[in-house]
């Protein structure tokens, strides 16, 4: 009996919204925006659904088959297992990316004793016992911690409240600088971080139980996360101001620093850190099985034997990707977001839509042309 | 197979952190290569250094395995050693 | 990965495994029909039983020809054999009976045993398992075939309390070692023809009664026969507990978790099959198992049903809160005092910082010493002679308590912290459910001394991750909760009033999905509304 594994609907909610909440919280967003980063976050949360809907539609030319499959349905094995080792190393490369966002905010915040090497580990072989498990283990776990993500996010938001840290002069004038700043952060980055990322959904998808519905679901996913990004940002802007923003390294964490209620309610940021921490397992894990599920494809075996030993080649280069925090997040900034998200996220897959478009309606011609 | 994709994936992920340190740093592929693996980081590089060598040593137990059980036609169950 | 070891070092111990013959059920076409040589027949049995004292084969005479009566001292009852056997045959009447062949000894049977449970067999090895399940036989010259009486002693602790799963309010019996009496305890609950009961012989050595009880017209009937499937494939030569069966019918073996309930208390069983579940009795164990399971049934007890819902919501959270602390409190302890001083209020820290002054232990050396001390106490107080249970708990009281304080040994938090966890950890209704957490929670401690609350809380995603791929039968783990089913939500966290439950469990896919639809709320609608 082949179990063939499948994530429901409301899995795939939890999936999406977890994944596009990960390590935009941990990193600030759209800092070029200044105080309207906000509105920057809420357009690009619009955009954001459109995408998702580009990347549904794809995947409903051929229903059953994910990414991997397509490439080979439009360009034939030998291209598509090339395509696929491209699309491969980017899940690794930004699941290492996302890991070691996460480890520099531990280091620095709240373990700094410890080797960031050894927290990536730890955090590795968390999300190789996950895959290893498999896709519903994963899709389960993303579906019971959610709520918490939600119930911290309003936890935080009333703490601040509470001890007056929050102070809507901080955002204004709105529109300062009007709107070309922020179609600028719009247009490069936030599309391809985080919104594009939904790319490596294409790989998740097809494994939905009601794949009609996955489309309006990851559109639903995509709306409620980004509008938990844009919330997040606008309080960070509310409570640090912008300048403090931009210097903070992860501006989530020093906004809950400032929570002081009675004198007894202190530094919560451990408990901050743990919100995120949930949503980078999940991102982490998500970007890990997109990449296996390519391996599944290129060696045509089950990717489980592979999940261990891989699993540790990315711990490895998750500190490998560069030397310090400056380094890496330049890097991201100026390297891989305009170059290599937006070669992944859209050009291929552009390209890929309208190959398999035309393929498809010939098929379906040639299908009328035999009927009649 | 494991071991392969192993190295598949380890010289993969490797061009893609050497073109970006060189659009970076602005090196030659020998130096950014050499900065990579032999710049002092700090001694837990080690820890990272050491799980790598651990996941080779099980890519090529796995492998042992799956090659054994398919010998012996059993389906093949793999798990974590 | 075991064979290979083995046949690296001990070659010569695969050689030798090879199965024994089973004596009792012989292969087809080489069995020994009883032919009516009572005196060849008489020697068989005591070459099969050799020496035992409690074989007793006695000459009698019946319908008018020799005969033999086999039976086990130690299985059967003697004032039956008095009874049934020797008043039978003495009487006059059975006296003038004249048996000459089968036909007449089945006419014997029918006019003087009819009143005790009899069958006639026809093959030596049906002869000895007879025996062995407690039956007299007889056997009579010349005539094929024996008549097998049973007079199986019904010797039984008398029914007591549950000692694992105590309540205040409810029934107050609980399953005891007969089988039969545990058949009877639910019977009586459910009146209703479909409740069945099907019977297994299991273990090769030891035979044990097994039977699976489900309710023919509610449970999902793919979930039956994975059951029956899989408790006909155990090939274990000994069952004496439903623990055995538990391991051999899980569907993963490298859990902490139960994959089966188990119970001493008939109601909850009988509320498990009227949702749709199958039950295991296992005869000689007072605990029944029941299959499917998911984790939300250990935080339950039949009680809750029984005491108002709001207390019945309010304990349930309880036992939820309890199982996490029993899971985390430790490790917490351990990450907060080694990593995370600024999450305690600053007053405290003085204080805790202040007792720990004089520990010269770290604070993971402190927790580890603490807990292995409590594990041994409370094994030592499972395992002790009631008589010495004194002793036990005063030195234990010191050994937990402000003595190893005083000696500076660990601090006084700590004390307390080993204390709310081990309560904690007693709040579980059901046993091998909070072994779970037991286990766990050495792992929990050992993160949180590596990585503080970061450990704790890989620990947990860990754990949760291991728990969703859990499936219990093929229903999953954590089933109401994920995959999230909101028609089930009213038994999950919240224990509706009864009359609000209407429907079983979906995710067990019932025959009848539906239990109770005429129920409804006992407060009349106010006046004017509606009708």
């Amino acid at each position: 009996m082949k179990l063939q594994e499948n994530v429901s609907v409301i899995q795939l909610l939890a999936l999406v919204i977890n994944f596009q909440i990960g390590s935009s919280i941990v990193v600030g967003l759209a800092g070029q925006a200044k105080q309207d980063a906000w509105i920057a976050v809420l357009i690009a949360t619009v955009v954001g659904v459109g995408v998702a809907y580009f990347y549904y539609k794809l995947l409903s030319f051929c229903p059953g088959k994910n990414l991997y499959e397509i490439l080979e349905f439009s360009f034939g094995r030998i291209i598509a297992v090339g395509v696929s080792l491209l699309f491969i190393g980017f899940f690794f490369y930004i699941a290492a990316r996302v890991s070691r966002d996460f480890a520099e905010m531990m280091t620095s915040a709240i373990l700094p004793n410890t080797p960031i090497e050894a927290i990536n580990l730890l955090l590795m072989l968390l999300v190789a016992y996950i895959l290893y498990l498999g896709l519903e283990p994963l899709a389960r776990t993303a579906e019971i911690f959610s709520p918490y993500i939600v119930i911290f996010f309003g936890l935080l938001t009333l703490l601040l409240w509470v001890s007056g840290d929050i102070s809507i002069r901080q955002v204004q004038p709105v529109l300062a600088y009007g709107w070309a700043p922020i179609a600028k952060t719009v247009f490069p980055d936030l599309m391809s971080f985080p919104f594009g990322e939904l790319v490596v959904f294409t790989a998740i998808m097809c494994y939905t139980t009601k794949f009609r519905y996955a489309g309006k679901v990851a559109m639903v996913g995509v709306g409620i996360a980004g509008l938990l990004v844009g919330f997040s940002t606008a309080m960070q802007i509310m409570v640090l101001g912008v300048d403090s923003v931009a210097r903070s390294n992860f501006p989530l964490l020093s906004a809950a620093r400032e929570v002081s209620v009675a004198q007894f309610i202190e530094r919560i940021d451990a408990f901050v850190v743990f919100i995120m921490m949930l949503g980078i397992v999940i991102k982490c894990s998500v970007y890990m099985f997109a990449a296996f599920k390519g391996i599944e494809y290129v060696f045509k075996m089950p990717y489980r034997p592979f999940v261990f030993p891989i699993t540790m080649v990315i711990s490895l280069f998750t500190v490998m990707i560069a030397f310090n925090f400056a380094e890496h997040i330049d890097e991201g900034l100026n390297y891989t977001i305009p170059y290599f998200n937006a070669t992944m996220e859209y050009a291929v897959p552009l390209i890929l839509f309208v190959v398999t478009y035309i393929k498809v309606r010939k098929q379906r011609k040639k299908k009328g042309a035999e009927k009649a | 197979m494991v071991t392969f994709c192993f190295f598949l994936i380890f010289t993969l992920l490797l061009v893609i952190t050497t073109i970006f340190d060189m659009m970076i740093y602005k090196q030659t592929i020998l130096k950014t290569l050499h900065s990579l693996f032999f710049s002092y980081v700090g001694a837990g590089r080690y820890i990272a250094y050491m799980s790598a060598g651990v996941g080779l040593i099980c890519s090529i137990i796995i492998d042992y395995r799956l090659r054994t059980n398919k010998k012996a036609k059993k389906p093949s169950q793999t798990d974590l050693p | 990965m075991i064979n290979w070891i083995q046949k690296i070092f001990f070659p010569s111990k695969i050689q030798r495994k090879q199965s024994t013959p089973d004596e009792l059920v012989p292969e087809e076409g080489t069995e020994k029909v009883l032919n009516g040589d009572i005196q060849s027949i008489h020697a068989e049995m005591n070459k099969a039983f050799g020496k035992s004292a409690d074989f007793k084969a006695g000459e009698l005479k019946i319908g008018g020809k020799r005969g033999f009566a086999f039976y086990l001292d130690s299985m059967t009852d003697s004032k039956g054999i008095n009874e049934i056997i020797t008043k039978t045959l003495s009487d006059p009447t059975a006296k003038q009976y004249r048996i000459n062949n089968e036909e007449e000894l089945k006419g014997f049977c029918r006019e003087f045993f009819s009143a005790s449970a009899y069958q006639i067999i026809s093959y030596q090895h049906e002869l000895v398992w007879q025996l062995l399940s407690g039956s007299a036989v007889i056997v009579v010259e010349g005539i094929e075939g024996a008549v097998s009486i049973d007079l199986k002693t019904s010797e039984h602790r008398s029914i007591v309390e549950p000692s694992t799963q105590t309540v205040v309010r409810g029934p107050k019996d609980g399953f005891v070692e007969s089988i039969m009496v545990n058949v009877s305890l639910i019977r009586r609950r459910i009146k209703n023809p479909h409740l069945q009961f099907e019977a297994f012989q299991i273990g090769k050595d030891t035979r044990t009664t097994v039977y699976v009880a489900y309710i023919d017209n509610i449970v999902n009937l793919g979930i039956r026969n994975e059951v029956i499937k899989r408790i006909k494939s155990i090939e274990a030569n000994a069952i004496f507990e439903s623990g055995n069966i538990e391991e051999f019918i899980a569907d993963k073996t490298w859990t902490p978790f139960p994959l089966a309930y188990n119970t001493e208390r008939p109601d909850s069983i009988a509320g498990h099959l009227l949702e749709g579940k199958v039950a295991i009795l296992v005869d000689g164990s007072p605990f029944v198992l029941s299959v499917p399971v998911t984790i939300v049934d250990f935080f339950e007890i039949s009680e809750d049903y029984y005491e108002p819902f709001m207390m019945g919501s309010f304990v349930r959270f309880i036992r939820y809160l309890s199982f996490l602390i029993a899971l985390v409190t430790p490790a917490f302890y351990v990450a907060v005092i080694t990593y995370h001083h600024e999450l305690i209020p600053t007053q405290l820290l003085l204080g805790i910082i202040a007792q720990r002054e004089g520990v010269p232990f770290p604070a993971l050396v402190e927790v580890l010493l603490m807990e292995i001390t409590f594990e041994i106490l409370r094994e030592a107080g499972v395992r002790m002679p009631r008589a010495v249970g004194q002793t036990v708990s005063i030195v234990g009281a010191l050994v937990i308590g402000q003595a190893a304080v005083e000696a500076g040994i660990v601090s006084a938090s700590m004390v307390i912290v080993v204390a709310v966890t081990a309560i904690a950890n007693f709040v579980s209704p059901v046993y091998s459910f909070a072994s779970a957490s037991r286990l766990l929670r050495f792992i929990m401690i050992l993160l949180s001394a590596g990585f503080g609350l970061y450990g704790v809380l890989i620990g947990l995603v860990a754990m949760v991750a291991h728990l969703s791929s859990l499936r219990s039968f093929g229903v999953p783990y954590l089933a109401p909760v994920a995959p999230f089913v909101w028609e089930d939500q009213n038994d999950v966290f919240i224990r509706f009033p009864i009359w609000g439950m209407k429907k079983r469990p979906r995710y067990l896919d019932t025959q009848a999905p539906i239990k109770q639809p005429g129920s409804k709320s006992p407060t009349p609608p106010p006046e004017g509304d509606g009708s």
